[in-house]
C-alpha cells in the first residue's frame, strides 16, 4: 500500500497539449479583430483562432473587443479622432462602415504593429474567410461580448452567430464563449432548440471597469485558495463545457482537478516567451496569445 | 449557523500557539507547483507562499493540532517516537478541510530540535471546497514540512 502510493505520488502529473489559440486574431502581429489579422492568422495556419464579437443595431455580428468604437485605434474616414463611448449597437452596419475605420491608430499595447485601416470586419465575412482551405482544422473560438445596458440581449447575439454558421455548415470545430452565464445560457438555449451541439466556455473572472482588476484578482484568489470558487465548479455552474482564466489565476491543483473533471481550461493572455514555455506543458485545452507565432506547443 | 458553532466551540477550547509552518505539508503543493513558477511570474508563488503559511495551535488532548491556513485548515495527530538530547521525532497524520470541507490527508514523520520542526510525508489532496463539492480527482504528492515555534 505505502509503496503504490509512493509509485503514484513519483509518477508526475499529466501533461497536456494545449491548442495555440491566436488572440483577437494575433494583436502583436496585426491590428486586433481586424480583417488583416483574420486572414493573416488563417494564412499562417494556428491552430486556434480567438476574435470578439458585438451586434450592431440592425443586428449584425461584427469584430470588436468592446462594445464601443475603439477610440484609440479606430478613426472617422476623414482621420478624425473618434469620441470615447460611442456604442457600436448605435450604428446599423452600413452606418459602421461609411463612417469609421479601425486599425488607422496605433494600439497602446502593441505600439509597434502595422496600420491597416479598414471597416469593422463581419461574421459573414469572417465565415467565408474560414472557408479557405489554409483554416481546415482551425479551432474558431467566439468570445461574445455581450454587456447588459451597451449591446443588444444575449438572445440576439446567439441568434446572429449560430444561424449564419450552421447554414454554412462550419467545416471547423467551434466553441463560444463570455463572461456572463446569461450570455452562455442564452447560446445554449438556442443551440438545443436547434438540436445542435456547442461548446461553450465561461470567462473568469468578470473584470468590470468601476473596480480595479488588481482587487478583483485578488478577491478570485482568495476565494479559490480557500474552496469557495474552483474553476471545476465554475465551469459546473455555468453550465459550461470550458473555462478561460488568466494566467495570473489558475494554479496547476486546479487546472489538474479540472482536467480529471474533463473541463477545457484556456489560459490567457500569453504574451511572453517564458509563460508559453511553462504553460505549454500544462495539463490544460488552450493557450491563448497575441504571438502565437512563438508558442511552442500545439 | 455551523460555522458559528464551530468557531464559538474552538475559541472556547484551551488552544494555546505551537508553532508557525513556514513550509506546510498541508496541502503541500506549493513546493511542487509554485517554486518552479517563480523565473516565469513571481506575483502567484508569493501570493501563494502567504496563503500557506500555517499557524497551528495545540488543544487540550495531547498531540492534537488544529493548523490553520488560507489554504487549509486542518486536524492533525503526532504522536511520540523516540527522543534524544534536544532531538526528538515524531509519526503524524491529519486531515486536510478547505473551510470545514474535507479535502484530503497528511501522514508523516516530523523531526524537531528545539524551536525548529522539519516534517518529511505525503499529502493526498482533492480539489474539493465549497465551490466544488467532489472528491473524484486526486493527487498523491511527496511533502516537506518546516516550521518553528513551541519547544516540544
Amino acid at each position: 500500500m505505502t509503496l503504490g502510493l509512493l509509485v503514484l505520488a513519483c509518477a508526475g502529473d499529466p501533461v497536456g497539449d494545449p491548442v495555440v489559440e491566436a488572440h483577437r486574431g494575433g494583436a502583436a502581429l496585426w491590428p486586433e479583430n481586424s480583417r488583416t489579422a483574420m486572414l493573416g492568422a488563417i494564412a499562417a495556419g494556428y491552430e486556434g483562432l480567438e476574435f470578439d464579437v458585438v451586434l450592431t443595431a440592425d443586428g449584425v455580428p461584427v469584430l470588436s473587443h468592446d462594445p464601443t468604437i475603439n477610440h484609440h485605434t479606430c478613426t472617422t474616414l476623414d482621420g478624425e479622432h473618434v469620441a470615447e463611448g460611442l456604442l457600436i449597437q448605435d450604428f446599423t452596419l452600413a452606418e459602421l462602415h461609411r463612417g469609421f475605420v479601425c486599425g488607422a491608430l496605433p494600439d497602446p499595447a502593441f505600439p509597434d504593429v502595422a496600420l491597416f485601416p479598414e471597416s469593422h470586419m463581419t461574421w459573414s465575412e469572417l465565415l467565408v474567410a474560414l472557408s479557405d482551405p489554409a483554416a481546415d482544422g482551425m479551432e474558431v473560438h467566439v468570445d461574445v461580448k455581450f454587456e447588459p445596458g451597451q449591446t443588444p440581449p444575449a438572445a440576439d447575439f446567439a441568434a446572429a452567430i449560430l444561424d449564419p454558421g450552421w447554414v454554412t455548415d462550419l467545416a471547423q470545430p467551434m466553441f463560444v464563449s463570455a463572461n456572463l452565464v446569461e450570455a452562455l445560457t442564452a447560446f445554449q438555449d438556442h443551440a438545443a432548440d436547434h438540436g445542435e451541439p456547442l461548446r461553450t466556455s465561461l470567462i473568469w473572472p468578470r473584470f468590470t471597469p468601476d473596480t480595479s482588476s488588481t482587487v478583483t484578482g485578488l478577491k478570485h484568489e482568495l476565494l479559490k485558495s480557500l474552496g469557495v470558487e474552483s474553476l471545476t465548479g465554475l465551469a459546473r455552474a455555468a453550465g459550461a463545457d470550458g473555462i478561460a482564466v488568466p494566467y495570473q489565476l489558475i494554479d496547476r491543483s486546479g487546472a489538474l482537478d479540472a482536467w480529471d473533471n474533463g473541463i477545457d481550461v484556456r489560459v490567457w493572455t500569453l504574451n511572453d516567451q517564458a509563460l508559453l514555455d511553462e504553460y505549454c506543458d500544462w495539463p490544460i485545452g488552450g493557450v491563448i496569445t497575441d504571438i502565437p507565432d512563438q508558442a511552442p506547443c500545439g | 449557523m455551523w460555522l458559528t458553532l464551530l468557531t464559538t466551540a474552538a475559541l472556547a477550547l484551551p488552544v494555546g500557539f505551537d508553532r508557525v509552518d513556514v513550509i506546510s505539508e498541508a496541502p503541500g503543493t506549493w513546493l511542487h507547483d509554485e517554486v518552479s513558477m517563480f523565473g516565469v511570474y513571481a506575483t502567484g508563488p508569493g501570493l501563494r507562499f502567504a496563503e500557506q503559511l500555517t499557524l497551528v495551535w495545540s488543544l487540550p488532548v495531547e498531540g492534537l493540532t488544529v493548523q490553520t491556513s488560507v489554504s487549509t485548515q486542518s486536524l492533525d495527530y503526532e504522536g511520540f517516537l523516540v527522543r534524544h538530547g534536544d532531538w526528538s521525532a515524531w509519526w503524524h497524520w491529519g486531515l486536510q478541510t478547505r473551510l470545514l470541507v474535507p479535502s484530503g490527508w497528511t501522514v508523516g514523520f516530523a523531526g524537531r530540535w528545539r524551536w525548529l520542526r522539519v516534517g518529511a510525508g505525503l499529502s493526498v489532496v482533492s480539489g474539493a471546497g465549497w465551490g466544488n463539492l467532489r472528491w473524484d480527482a486526486w493527487r498523491i504528492l511527496p511533502t516537506v514540512g518546516l516550521g518553528v515555534g513551541r519547544t516540544h
